[in-house]
């Protein structure tokens, strides 16, 4: 093994995971996301020189979700393939009206309720760039500015865009749960 | 854009909403054998400042070789220029310059002067600069994608190079008008740079890239199979 290799293997590959995760995520398929970011961690690899900085994981992540993307756009492009426009074409000004309605439920009581498969739904169903912020603010922790980086987007879209997700999925569990909160009367006010 | 409501005033401060999604949301975790896969193909990658150099190192190699040759053959006087190529004979003078042609293209960044994966954008580009015309097809389907094309100068004329990628490999064919008699693709090699070369219906082809022999096999039987349609 050349020394490059193993440079690699001990800065970019503890990374994998997250890379994986989001690839998962962003493209919904398991086997296109293995292929991505196999892909991607060989054009990393490659690239590996270009890469001066002490955290790896934003590096390879920006790889990675842009490689999802063009796969997002190629998929669109195939005939007989699922259309994407709703993916990849964020309207920044609509459909959040109908998301901040009704927050009067507290989240925390709706997501209790929540089943697990459940949510994931929710997040599943969110457009690609709300995706892809709530995985990497929720599930990988990153700072504000780090997903700026890996998006490529100003902080503050990466703010806007975060509330908005949140926004959606609330509304979203709000849809799913409000049968069942009826149900239990629990004294809540959307009991009748 | 319409401001909307407090929500983006308050960044990140539904700390339960947040950590229930935490809970909640799955993590994906990446295969073993998906581990294992980019680990086994990082073997046969190097990293691009290393392929370029390794790359010179072999076309300086390739260089030094011929000065060998200059020398036993006595012909020092050829040291001065650069046509070091000529002196050897026959076959070597043509696998010597494919290959030095290959290893220049990938070395100078200069692989590809029409890029295209489509035949009738590479085939008319040669017509306003070459006297005959190559017969282009893409065979992504069959694994060889077609890149685009240039200009090269082998056997004294310019010859048109088709460029294929399979995978990240890259496979020149270079191909170019022949009087000789029809021959089967027979394989080459130098430098650690693979060549199949053929001889069929008026024209010489040359096959060369750093990939394994059964690659360069299939490309061949593409590409006589097209010339015999």
């Amino acid at each position: 093994m050349s020394q490059a290799t193993s440079r690699f293997e001990a800065i970019v590959l503890p990374h994998l995971d997250a890379a994986y995760n989001l690839a998962r995520w962003l493209v919904r398929d398991q086997h296109a996301a293995e292929d991505i970011v196999q892909d991607a961690c060989l054009r990393a690899f490659r690239y590996f020189d270009k890469f001066h900085g002490d955290d790896a994981r934003p590096w390879l992540l920006r790889i990675v979700r842009n490689s999802c993307y063009s796969w997002l756009q190629d998929a669109k492009r195939a005939p007989m393939s699922v259309t994407f426009d709703d993916e990849i074409e964020l309207d920044e000004s609509a459909e959040i009206t109908m998301a901040m309605g009704r927050s009067e439920t507290p989240e925390t009581l709706l997501i209790r309720k929540a089943e697990r498969a459940e949510v994931n739904a929710a997040i599943k169903a969110l457009p690609a760039a709300y995706r892809e912020v709530i995985i990497l603010r929720e599930i990988e922790d990153m700072p504000y500015e780090t997903i700026a980086t890996v998006m490529q987007v100003p902080v503050g879209t990466v703010m806007s865009r975060l509330s908005r997700a949140r926004g959606l999925l609330r509304a979203t569990l709000q849809c799913t749960f409000e049968g069942k909160i009826r149900e239990t009367a629990s004294g809540h006010h959307h009991a009748t | 854009m319409r401001p909307l409501p407090d929500i983006t005033m308050q960044p990140d401060h539904d700390h339960f909403f947040s950590r229930s999604l935490k809970l909640n949301m799955d993590r994906y975790e990446a295969s073993a054998q998906l581990r294992r896969r980019i680990v086994a193909s990082l073997e046969h990658e190097q990293p691009d400042w290393m392929s370029r150099a390794s790359k010179f190192a072999q076309y300086l190699n390739v260089q030094w070789r011929s000065l060998t040759a200059a020398a036993a053959f006595g012909m020092a006087a050829t040291l001065l220029g650069t046509n070091l190529l000529t002196i050897t004979a026959g076959d070597d003078i043509l696998l010597q310059q494919v290959t030095a042609s290959h290893i220049r293209a990938l070395m100078a960044d200069h692989l590809i002067d029409v890029v295209s994966s489509d035949q009738h954008t590479v085939k008319p580009w040669f017509a306003g600069k070459i006297d005959y015309s190559p017969g282009v097809s893409d065979y992504a389907k069959e694994g060889f994608e077609l890149a685009g094309g240039r200009l090269d100068y082998v056997s004294d004329r310019v010859v048109a190079t088709l460029v294929y990628k399979r995978g990240l490999h890259v496979i020149d064919a270079f191909v170019w008008p022949a009087t000789g008699p029809n021959t089967s693709p027979a394989r080459r090699s130098r430098q650690g740079i693979n060549g199949v070369e053929w001889t069929g219906d008026g024209m010489k082809y040359y096959l060369v890239s750093d990939i394994a022999y059964a690659d360069l096999d299939e490309l061949a039987r593409l590409l006589r199979v097209r010339s015999a349609e």
